[in-house]
């Protein structure tokens, strides 16, 4: 399973993953009060530069971050025609500030140690029959079915082509479905026998 | 957790009784269906051209309605969660905490909340109609996966672009004719699916 983790050790990557959460966490609240585009392209120059310190692999991750650009730039479009051209070069500018700076701390943080940090969090759930273990054995569960879901679709359409000699439509969904309960089922038994 | 393993699974439902792996494979199961359905590829309505529609919100209808209301807002809240993590789950390969902070926010919070809707409108309809599940079904998808999900989106806009509630509603309307289309899978979907497959039929067994 491909993560949005860089995997090198930069600075950034040193930095303890509960002390980046929380700063991106008082980040959000400070910047939303912030009506001033300048300093909040000064703000936005700053996270490219962090970018930028990364190396190689932050600058290739910048550059992933454009499929942003055409939502982003539309809402500045639209706002700028509609309420005024300052407010909408401060959302732009927010927008990106606060995406950059969250995708920052994905970037540098590996997913086991996001758990670590989270996991502590949702002990209070305990109360409402949410253990932090079942919280980590259904994240594992869906990691795991990505792949074995693409592989039934895959599968499952090979065989529509060869008994039909046509591309499966989305009628495929039903079977599909279908399929992928009956073998939940098989698995939830698997993991009581198991416990 | 209720929903034990069926009666003739006598073994597994001693050991499982009132734990409910069931449940949380499923809910696992669905958070993955609706990562699955991002990586198809986005493909633009000819009724609004150019904008991108994604095929997750029919993941998130048919979570509601095959899961029931608890179990398919749960598993909608496990995707975003795995999304938190840093999975590129999201469409077009998006993921991490960055989408939390971009303009669709709002969207994905009523991803949850939409789930939880079309699951209960729909078994609350199946109730007066159970002969109609198309109907039942579509109904629950329009109120839950449309209505509730834009109550969410449009004031997720206006909270991180600072624009005006109508304007925003304006700029998302764009997006309703693919959500019609969607529901309209999602429901014949359910009303096609064995009945013996369909959790909400099967809770009451």
């Amino acid at each position: 399973m491909i993560s949005l983790y860089i995997s090198s050790t930069t600075w950034l990557h040193r930095i303890p993953a509960g002390a980046k959460l929380a700063g991106l966490a008082i980040a959000s609240v400070l910047v939303l009060p912030v009506g001033d585009w300048a300093l909040l392209s000064i703000a936005c120059t700053a996270a490219v530069a962090v970018y930028f310190s990364l190396g190689a692999p932050g600058v290739a991750r910048l550059w992933s971050l454009r499929i942003l650009l055409p939502l982003v730039l539309g809402i500045g479009l639209f706002q700028g025609l509609v309420m005024s051209w300052e407010s909408a070069l401060v959302s732009v500018f927010r927008i990106l500030f606060m995406v950059m700076l969250a995708d920052l701390v994905t970037a540098s943080t590996p997913m086991q140690d996001m758990m670590r940090v989270v996991l502590p969090l949702v002990a209070p759930f305990k109360l409402i029959g949410l253990k932090p273990k079942t919280l980590a054995l259904s994240v594992a569960l869906v990691i795991r079915f990505i792949p074995v879901l693409a592989a039934q679709w895959a599968a499952q359409s090979d065989a529509w082509r060869a008994r039909s000699g046509r591309r499966p439509g989305f009628k495929l969904i039903i079977p599909f479905i279908s399929r992928a309960l009956a073998r939940t089922d098989q698995i939830a038994e698997s993991i009581a026998a198991r416990k | 957790l209720q929903n034990p393993l069926p009666q003739e699974n006598n073994a597994a439902t001693a050991i499982n009784a009132g734990i409910g792996y069931r449940d949380i494979v499923r809910i696992a199961l669905f958070a993955a269906l609706i990562a699955v359905l991002g990586l198809v590829p986005k493909f633009d309505l000819p009724l609004a051209a150019g904008v991108p529609i994604t095929v997750q919100t029919l993941g998130v209808m048919l979570a509601g309605l095959i899961l029931g209301a608890r179990n398919g807002a749960l598993s909608v809240l496990l995707f975003l969660f795995v999304v938190a993590l840093g999975a590129p789950v999201l469409s077009g390969g998006r993921g991490g905490l960055g989408v939390f902070f971009g303009p669709t926010v709002g969207f994905l919070v009523g991803w949850v909340f939409g789930a939880l809707a079309v699951g209960f409108v729909y078994q609350q309809l199946l109730k007066f109609m159970p002969a109609k599940r198309f109907i039942a079904a579509l109904l629950a998808c329009w109120l839950g996966g449309i209505l509730v999900i834009y109550a969410f989106g449009i004031p997720g806009i206006a909270l991180v672009t600072g624009m005006e509630i109508a304007k925003a509603t304006m700029a998302s309307l764009l997006f309703v004719p693919g959500d019609i289309l969607k529901s309209l899978l999602a429901a014949w979907v359910a009303a096609r699916l064995p009945v013996d497959r369909h959790v909400t039929f099967g809770a009451s067994r």
